[in-house]
């Protein structure tokens, strides 16, 4: 081989370049919404589309099945629970004993009609399940902890009157309960259909039949899912009558929706810039959709390990990282700073508990100083291998803020798997996560970290208060809506600010681009990545 | 005959070994699967549970001599993160990972042979440059920019493939040509080598005493004689081709042998990553059989010497 | 020996080459110097800046030098081409020479497991052994060292196996000299030539599996830095912002090519037989 070839291969590298230059973009713009299709992406495959098997992979159990209740959002932002598959219920003065009536007529997609007796099935499934992993929503149930535990055969807190009428006793009163039937974690399943599949449910297309607006007719794993309008649904019929889900990495799902192949671009894949540049700036920015997200970013740190196990060093680090700079570079600002436990939008989100984290690296020197680590310390932040490009960078940024005052964090990769193994385990050091709520109240966020010794390990907080874990557990029996979110506020204060369990990040806004064909798109109220595609009008 | 009998037994005892060191090196170091299919929301009890039901906590020599049975009955295990057979996943995904395969060693060929003819009979002119040029680009560029480059321009500017393979024979056309590139480029480089070594062997000077042109000479003969060695290397090349395939499928979305991998990786799935390993292990053996076979039916040589 | 060095120092390809390739070695080991702690430091202010007087090759996502980047990242890239392919030489020279001079068994049982491990796609290898012990380096170093072994074993089998057929190591066999005088005296010293070519050849292919790893997401992982993470990470802004991708894959091509020519140009110079 000789120059020649070299001056040659690079001709060969630019002709192509140019001529693809001089080509311009043509949008596909032209196809219009009236075949009532349209085409979404996802950028992990769901595991299963079973609403039990899995807490992350809600597209399925969202849209092909239904819960009693439902979420509506109000458009000054609030929300409220609406009936879904329930018709009405009672509550008992003392907050035990819920009577429920279904709607009348309602079946599953395949015919099967739906019973009150399915109910009671679906909530001992979960219970009895040997990988569930729905327990907490129905655990308030009275005898729940039975037959988790194996020493009942049967859920003796429900009693079905008829094929319409079922009644369920909790253990203690818990006001979320009504919250936890609205989300699709206690979706409603057959006792026909689900017996009848027996393995196959959840993981065949055909097998895997709910009452909701949409069947799914092709699962092909790592690739896609397809869904087809339900003519059985009870309700209103909705503008989409096809949806096709590809499996498709971030630089995919942007050039797939500037080439119209997409419908719905999901912005929190992509860099701030990107959004900045392409969609916020350019042509796209009146199809921009954004919402709230229900959800607390946050920097936990284990109280298990040195020498994070001194109050004094928490506190310096939540003094010492720049949360502001995060927001504003890695999620172009889009979102604001949270002191707390609970998100704004949460209930119970206490405005007295905002406002008092600021950075300050002297005093954060200063409190390491009268912890003895005057010269610093290493410490290890454990990132998931799988996460977002933005988790890393911010992960990477709050390494060099504590480099400045004198901590050596040393970030540590771990798969997906190992990562969670290392979590549960209770021994990670240090991570940034994200909690988005499954129901509006303060509890679920509150108890997932804090509400057992269980689950302070299982979340590698190792909180060890055992008197505030009692009071959290014990918060969600109190009647009074007024007197629980004080308590609540409290407990924020107490567990954020004395004891610096964690460093309070920020929520974000979700933001989406809408395509030509869209006309409305309303995304889950909480900011979830998956959606509900009945929120979709067509032109 | 015996021959033949004897490498296929050869054949089986290496897949053995491969069995061995795949089942071994997955378990060095146990990650708990539970905990992923259950991700968010987990509770202690939930993750002891799971352990318990797949069978995680038996000793080793128990859990192989499981697998080996069950292997030997054309049972795989059930994958952890998919729930089902891992024969079954294999089984729907092949078609797509042989699909790519076939096609990117069809384009490799073609182009690949083709870029070396062309480069002798214009030997030291524009075209020679243009296809070694190609070809060396072809070797030296990782599969995955190839893919990427290959995306932006046919789909994103031109329009004129889609940008995912969607079922269809034409939308698989961008993943084979990205796949095959590489081999293209080997065998591209074979072609002219060998031929430029063919222009020089005395009975091109005969055939040119004929009457005949160089160039005709070389196409008749040249070609034949050439074909031999670019055979056993595409046999060669086929375990580079499974590797560059698991790349490929991932960036153009095909459900293949490659993507099952990469998930079985991510969610440490270990029935599914032994089942996929040890199926490309499989098909690498019996190319390199098919490839012996050729090259005996080919090479009268070889009958005699072995 | 001195010979072929001559012929190397003549060959214009061999000294483009190497000075391109050495050239690339010294500037990307002295990053350090050239650049201290520039690999991570970060300017949130300059984000994603393009290429300009400031920084030459621009800034990342973090507002980090590209340029400082790129040479720390060959630098990464050339250590885990080099010191695997070099455990892998010597790996398969071991056992190469094991199977050809230790009788049937040890033959049998070398070729046996180069065959294992080349039966398994190397991408596959590589991720079995990434699902073991996870994405870094040492995984990274490992998983070259297994892929590549075997096929360096297979070649110095058989080259062993032609000198040891050779007159003068039969003369010397018959003349009484010990088995490892053979090995050391006689065997090794023309194995050497093979061995530089195999050492140069393979490294394409090691810099091909780190970035094709790495670009998997399961190969180096960040903070660290390396070409085929450079390419991962940039992946998303490769249209935008294309110079965070093309720097790091024009970084990969030219140390692909620039180790291909230098290792076809000594095959061609030391070992001819080795092209069949």
């Amino acid at each position: 081989m000789n120059k020649r070839v070299l001056k040659f291969l690079c001709l060969g590298l630019i002709l192509p370049v140019m001529t693809a230059g001089m080509v311009s973009c043509k949008s596909a713009g032209s196809k219009s919404g009236a075949d009532g299709e349209i085409h979404l992406a996802i950028v992990d495959d769901i595991v299963s589309m079973d609403a039990h098997k899995t807490s992350n992979d809600y597209i399925v159990p969202m849209n092909v099945f239904d819960s009693l209740f439902s979420i509506k959002k109000n458009p000054d932002g609030t929300t409220e629970i609406v009936n879904s598959l329930a018709d009405s219920f009672t509550v008992s003065d003392d907050g035990l004993v819920y009577k429920f009536t279904l709607k009348d007529g309602i079946v599953f997609s395949d015919g099967t009609p739906l019973k009150a007796d399915d109910v009671k099935f679906t909530f001992e499934r979960i219970l009895t399940l040997p990988d569930s992993a729905q327990t907490d929503f129905v655990i308030a149930i009275d005898g729940a902890e039975e037959l988790l535990n194996g020493q009942a055969t049967e859920l003796r807190g429900i009693t079905v009157e008829d094929d319409l009428h079922f009644t369920i006793t909790l253990a203690e009163p818990f006001s979320g309960f009504i919250a936890q039937l609205a989300t699709p974690s206690t979706v409603i399943y057959s006792r026909k259909i689900v017996t009848e599949a027996g393995n196959d449910f959840g993981t065949v297309p055909e097998k895997t039949i709910g009452t909701g607006p949409y069947i799914v007719t092709a699962w092909n794993r790592g690739s896609s899912l397809s869904f087809e309008y339900n003519t059985r649904y009870w309700g209103e019929e909705p503008s989409v009558k096809k949806v096709e889900i590809k499996v498709m990495d971030a630089s995919s799902m942007n050039m797939a929706f500037q080439k119209g192949d997409l419908d719905i671009l999901d912005c929190l894949f992509l860099d701030s810039a990107i959004v900045d540049s392409t969609y916020k700036n350019g042509a796209y920015k009146d199809s921009l959709v954004s919402v709230d997200r229900l959800g607390t970013n946050y920097f936990l740190l284990n109280e298990n390990i040195e020498p994070l196990t001194d109050v004094k060093v928490r506190k310096a680090i939540q003094l010492s990282i720049d949360r502001d700079s995060i927001l504003q570079s890695v999620y172009g600002g889009d979102g604001k700073l949270e002191d707390g436990i609970y998100p704004s939008g949460c209930l119970g989100y206490s405005q007295a508990n905002q406002g008092w984290l600021k950075r300050d690296t002297q005093e954060a020197k200063k409190l390491l100083k009268e912890a003895g680590y005057e010269n610093g310390f290493d410490m290890e932040i454990s990132v998931d291998a799988g996460a977002a490009d933005a988790i890393n960078n911010s992960i990477q940024i709050i390494a060099e803020n504590l480099k400045e005052v004198g901590i050596n964090a040393n970030i540590k990769s771990y798969d997906h798997a190992s990562w969670l193994d290392l979590r549960n385990s209770g021994k990670m050091p240090s991570f940034v996560a994200l909690w988005i709520l499954d129901f509006n109240d303060p509890d679920n966020i509150i108890y997932t970290f804090f509400g057992s010794v269980d689950n302070t390990v299982s979340r590698s907080d190792n909180y060890g208060d055992t008197a505030t874990i009692a009071r959290v557990a014990d918060a969600r029996k109190i009647v009074n809506t007024d007197d629980r979110m004080a308590e609540y506020a409290a407990l924020e204060k107490k567990l954020v600010q004395d004891d610096a369990v964690w460093v309070p990040l920020y929520s974000l806004k979700h933001t989406y681009v809408k395509g030509s064909r869209v006309k409305n798109f309303t995304p889950h109220w909480a900011g979830w990545s998956d959606i509900y595609f009945s929120g979709v009008e067509l032109f | 005959m015996w021959e033949g009998v004897k490498k296929v037994i050869y054949v089986i005892t290496v897949l053995l070994g491969v069995m061995i060191l795949i089942f071994l090196m997955l378990r060095i170091i146990p990650g708990d699967t539970a905990s992923v299919l259950l991700n968010d929301h987990v509770n202690q009890e939930a993750l002891a549970r799971m352990t318990e039901n797949l069978g995680l906590d038996k000793p080793l020599p128990v859990q192989f001599f499981r697998y080996l049975t069950g292997v030997l009955r054309g049972d795989l295990g059930q994958s952890f993160y998919y729930n089902r057979p891992v024969l079954s996943l294999i089984a729907e995904a092949f078609p797509n990972t042989l699909l790519l395969s076939v096609m990117a060693a069809l384009f490799a060929w073609v182009f690949g042979i083709l870029a070396g003819v062309i480069s002798v009979l214009h030997n030291r002119r524009f075209p020679d440059y243009l296809f070694s040029g190609l070809s060396l680009l072809g070797i030296s560029v990782p599969v995955f920019m190839t893919a990427l480059f290959l995306q932006y321009i046919f789909y994103f500017r031109l329009s004129l493939f889609p940008q995912n393979y969607n079922g269809s024979v034409y939308s698989m056309i961008l993943p084979a040509v990205a796949l095959g590139w590489n081999s293209a480029g080997s065998i591209g480089r074979l072609t002219r080598s060998n031929l430029m070594e063919q222009m020089q062997a005395p009975y091109i000077d005969t055939a040119k005493a004929k009457g005949m042109t160089a160039k005709r000479a070389v196409l008749t003969h040249g070609l034949k004689n050439a074909m031999l060695p670019i055979i056993t290397m595409m046999a060669i090349q086929f375990s580079g081709m499974l590797s560059g395939a698991v790349i490929t499928e991932s960036i153009f979305g095909i459900s293949g042998i490659g993507k099952l991998a990469i998930t079985a990786v991510q969610t440490r799935d270990m029935p599914l990553l032994q089942g996929t390993v040890l199926f490309a292990a499989l098909l690498v053996a019996v190319g390199n059989i098919a490839a012996d076979v050729i090259n005996r039916v080919l090479d009268p040589r070889l009958k005699n010497t072995k | 020996m001195k010979e072929n060095v001559k012929r190397c120092v003549k060959n214009k390809t061999v000294i483009i080459s190497l000075s391109v390739i050495l050239v690339i070695a010294v500037v990307s080991f002295l990053a350090p110097v050239l650049f201290p702690g520039a690999d991570s430091a970060q300017d949130l202010s300059v984000r994603l800046s393009p290429p300009g007087a400031g920084h030459i090759l621009g800034t990342d996502e973090l507002g980090r030098n590209v340029l400082a980047r790129l040479l720390y990242g060959t630098r990464t890239s050339f250590l885990i081409a080099i010191l695997p392919t070099a455990l892998a030489v010597i790996v398969g020279t071991v056992f190469g020479i094991i199977g050809a001079f230790f009788g049937k068994a040890a033959d049998s049982a070398v070729t046996w497991a180069s065959d294992v491990t080349l039966a398994i796609p190397g991408i596959l290898l590589a991720m079995v052994i990434l699902y073991t012990f996870g994405g870094s380096a040492v995984s990274v170093f490992l998983s070259i060292v297994i892929i590549e072994w075997g096929g360096i074993a297979r070649i110095v089998r058989s080259a062993t196996q032609r000198i040891a057929k050779s007159e003068y190591v039969k003369a010397a066999k018959t003349a009484g000299v010990g088995r490892f005088r053979i090995m050391t005296r006689h065997i090794f010293p023309n194995l050497v030539p093979t061995l530089i070519v195999l050492f140069t050849l393979n490294i394409p292919a090691s810099v091909l599996s780190e970035s094709s790893l790495s670009f998997l997401g399961i190969g180096i992982q960040p903070p660290g830095v390396s070409l085929g993470l450079m390419v991962n990470q940039s992946k998303q802004y490769l249209f935008d912002m294309p110079w965070l991708s093309l720097a790091p894959a024009g970084m990969i091509l030219v140390l692909v090519l620039a180790f291909s020519f230098l290792g076809d140009a000594l095959r061609d110079i030391l070992d001819p037989t080795m092209k069949q």
